[in-house]
């Protein structure tokens, strides 16, 4: 138990500026505070300072007006090209023959196929990147909670958004429907692995890599303000 | 205008002068008001305070007892002092012919 409430203690020093943990801690020693009340002291800093931003209406604006809206739209786009892409993999690999690689297929087909593909899921990167970077400089304290929120969106947002709004849902068809794509529908693969791979390269990581880049700079001008105020 | 854990805290700071630092701020509300003071609740209201600018905070010196952590030391500022003011007078303003006006002025801890 003793082991655990130490791990707990590190994993929550570390979300405390330097000084501040230097100084809450100097004065939990000082006081002769135990293990236990010095995680309880620690954990309701830790949950007062990630809260207190939300008090005022500036995260709000920010979560209603750019975070849920980028999620969602990252998560349509992706499923759609995601559902497009699968289709042509399964298609290529079914019936992969070395003749793809040749000639005018090669040139006229494959080729074009992939750079269009390329092309938009890096425009898609481009947004995650530009959303991140946006975030981490307008958050202001609540970046972690406005980055996690967007990645839970991102990954399931048209799951979260059918089970909370009352939107109309199509008809169930009165005579069986023909799946086309039906050995794709049936591949694991294809419609889970696939897309979240996809997901994971293309929006998650650039998105992390944006809100790195914003947070570096903001902390870049802090310092500069500081040297400029000295 | 200033809340109450805010107005104690820069009365506190005031009263201890230099020696306002964060365990002696928070020994000294204890005592004031009769009940714990949280340090958490301490340090993010020093945050805010700071924040609007007024008290200044620097890192002073280690010690031994401390485990060699140093000291948040508090000053209040110019600006501090009148929020601070403003506050005390608007609630000697609130209270002005209530029943409890005159129990307040003889009531010693």
């Amino acid at each position: 138990m003793n082991r655990l409430v130490t791990v707990a203690i590190g994993l929550l020093c570390r979300l405390i500026r330097p000084d501040a943990r230097e100084a809450l801690l100097g004065d939990l020693t000082e006081v002769g505070a135990n293990r236990f009340a010095v995680f309880g002291e620690l954990l309701g800093f830790v949950a007062r300072s990630k809260l207190q931003p939300w008090l005022s209406g500036r995260p709000w604006m920010l979560l209603a007006g750019i975070t849920v809206p980028l999620a969602l739209q990252l998560n349509v786009a992706a499923a759609r090209l995601s559902s497009v892409h699968s289709v042509y993999v399964w298609m290529y690999a079914d019936n992969w023959t070395p003749r793809y690689l040749s000639g005018g297929w090669l040139w006229s087909e494959l080729i074009p196929m992939l750079l269009g593909s390329i092309t938009t899921w890096l425009l898609l990167t481009a947004e995650a990147w530009a959303g991140g970077f946006v975030l981490a400089r307008l958050s202001r304290g609540t970046v972690l909670i406005q980055v996690t929120v967007l990645i839970a969106f991102m990954i399931c947002g048209q799951t979260v958004l059918f089970a909370i709004l009352p939107l109309p849902v199509a008809a169930p068809a009165s005579h069986a429907v023909l799946d086309l794509n039906e050995p794709v529908s049936a591949s694991v693969f294809c419609t889970a692995v696939l897309p979240r791979i996809l997901q994971a390269v293309f929006l998650v990581l650039p998105l992390l890599l944006g809100v790195r880049k914003g947070l570096q700079e903001r902390r870049a001008e802090t310092f500069v303000t500081t040297e400029e105020r000295l | 205008m200033l809340g109450e854990f805010e107005y104690l805290v820069i009365a506190s700071a005031s009263r201890l002068g230099g020696d306002a630092y964060g365990a002696s701020v928070r020994q000294q509300i204890e005592a004031t008001t009769q009940k714990g003071c949280s340090i958490g609740a301490l340090y993010t209201t020093l945050d805010r305070l700071e924040a609007k600018g007024l008290i200044r905070t620097r890192m002073g010196d280690a010690t031994a007892e401390r485990g060699g952590r140093a000291k948040r030391m508090i000053q209040v500022t110019r600006e501090g002092k009148k929020a601070a003011s403003c506050f005390l007078q608007t609630v000697l303003h609130a209270t002005r012919g209530t029943s409890w006006e005159m129990v307040g002025a003889g009531f010693k801890r």
